[in-house]
């Protein structure tokens, strides 16, 4: 059983609600209206060019096409990390590229291979949605992480300079940044995990019920999707940090100003 | 000679913050710079710990040019009080006195409970403020626990950043003659304090 499909007029008079919340933001004066429309419109293109090219990529379910499809998108994950951390991107893309395409091969050839068992991991059908929602969440984690744990060391010098002084090895005097960093990133996660499913059904539970699922499947798929972003966004912020930590420091073991965008 | 500095000049974002500073400091000396405020006097320390690398002229420590390894070395050997102690008071005083010693080079030497009631007890604070947040506690306190800090780690050579500017007069004449009279201990403060700068053995004046 699948979907009910939704005509493009359907979908058109269903922007229509958009009235309602774009007229309190506007009520308010809150300056978002022109950026709320540019951004719904925006993900109406991108979303159709994506389901136009997705089709094009399940028929043709080529391995190589599927795996240039994910480099992109981990280009485009490593760009957005970067600019939202206000990094500079030539310090950072090695390492963020590293930690989050040594992350996916675990994750994905895990879930795949052991959880969900499909014989043929690069599956377009299974490799592309999972691995695409993996980097969503993989990106939000790794921006909020980012801007925790760089620009803390850039702002709270003395703390880590004592620390240096005092003792401490590089990384000593960079755990306490880790730890608030992974705390920032992951404290929402963790609180959204405890409520899943009691105030409103998560996204993939919803689209495959839609979809015909039955709901005994879709709560599998969805407690696997969840461990599978947890896990992977915690990998890949740790990675992420330990090998950029390589480089971001100069040989006095200071943090090297530039890598900050002004 | 533990510290030798010949000509430094530090200049930030075309700023100057002090041009062809001279002086040296031998073991067991007590050093004190001092100067009108902004005039770079932390920035001495800045320098001389390899937190910045933006001067001209010659550092020597212990007879050596200050390299990465120079640096990492006299890390290990100075304990250093800096000016601004508003950090990680998200911490108790009593984890903030043992956070040194959760560091692999400092575990075999982690004091007992005695050591630090001597310490607070030579520094008149009252120990029931262990249990307190660093934020919690007055300024004076906050620079005595930052004293007794540096001082368990047992150093020769301590750099002190204002180190009695927050203290009252009898418990800052306690500090000075506990710190100033230890001939074992080589020190280089800044300060603007005179009672402080009238007891070292010798003043730079920026």
């Amino acid at each position: 059983m699948h979907a009910t499909d939704i005509s493009w007029t359907g979908l058109l008079v269903s922007e229509l609600l958009l009235a309602i919340p774009l007229f309190i933001l506007g009520y308010y004066r809150t300056h978002l209206v022109r950026s709320a429309i540019v951004s719904v419109l925006r993900m109406t293109v991108q979303l159709f060019l994506v389901g136009i090219y997705l089709g094009y990529i399940f028929k043709l379910n080529n391995p190589y096409i599927n795996v240039l499809w994910v480099v992109v998108m981990i280009g485009v994950t490593c760009q957005t990390i970067t600019r939202r951390s206000k990094l500079k991107l030539k310090y950072f893309l090695i390492p963020f590229a590293l930690s989050i395409v040594f992350t996916l091969i675990i994750i994905d050839a895990f879930f795949l291979g052991f959880t969900i068992r499909i014989g043929y991991l690069l599956d377009a059908r299974y490799f592309i949605p999972i691995t695409g929602m993996l980097l969503g969440n993989i990106m939000q984690s790794n921006v909020i992480a980012s801007n925790s744990f760089y620009h803390n060391i850039h702002e709270n010098r003395i703390p880590f300079r004592f620390a240096l002084t005092s003792g401490a090895t590089q990384h000593e005097a960079i755990f306490p940044f880790i730890g608030d960093a992974l705390k920032k990133a992951f404290n929402p996660t963790i609180a959204q995990m405890a409520t899943i499913g009691l105030v409103s059904l998560p996204g993939m539970m919803t689209g495959q019920i839609l979809g015909g699922s039955d709901p005994s499947v879709a709560i599998k798929y969805q407690i696997m999707m969840m461990i599978a972003i947890f896990t992977a966004s915690v990998l890949s912020v740790f990675l992420n940090i330990r090998l950029s930590s390589r480089f971001i420091f100069d040989p006095f073991g200071n943090l090297r100003e530039e890598i900050i965008q002004k | 000679m533990i510290f030798s500095l010949h000509n430094v000049s530090v200049v930030f974002n075309e700023q100057p913050i002090f041009a062809s500073l001279s002086f040296e400091v031998s073991r067991g000396e007590k050093v004190a710079i001092s100067g009108i405020s902004g005039k770079g006097k932390s920035s001495i320390f800045n320098v001389l710990l390899g937190f910045e690398q933006r001067f001209t002229g010659e550092i020597l420590f212990e007879g050596k040019p200050l390299t990465p390894t120079t640096i990492h070395r006299l890390r290990t050997q100075v304990g250093w009080l800096p000016q601004e102690l508003n950090f990680l008071s998200t911490l108790t005083v009593k984890e903030f006195l043992y956070a040194p010693f959760e560091y692999q080079a400092n575990k075999a030497n982690r004091p007992h409970s005695e050591v630090i009631e001597q310490w607070f007890d030579a520094f008149e604070l009252k120990p029931d403020i262990l249990n307190h947040p660093l934020s919690a506690i007055s300024g004076g306190e906050k620079q005595r626990v930052g004293l007794i800090t540096v001082l368990l780690l047992k150093r020769s050579i301590l750099l002190l950043d204002e180190p009695v500017s927050a203290l009252d007069v009898a418990t800052k004449q306690k500090v000075i003659d506990l710190l100033l009279s230890d001939s074992q201990l080589t020190i280089l403060s800044s300060s603007h304090d005179a009672a402080w700068n009238n007891r070292c053995d010798k003043i730079i004046t920026l």
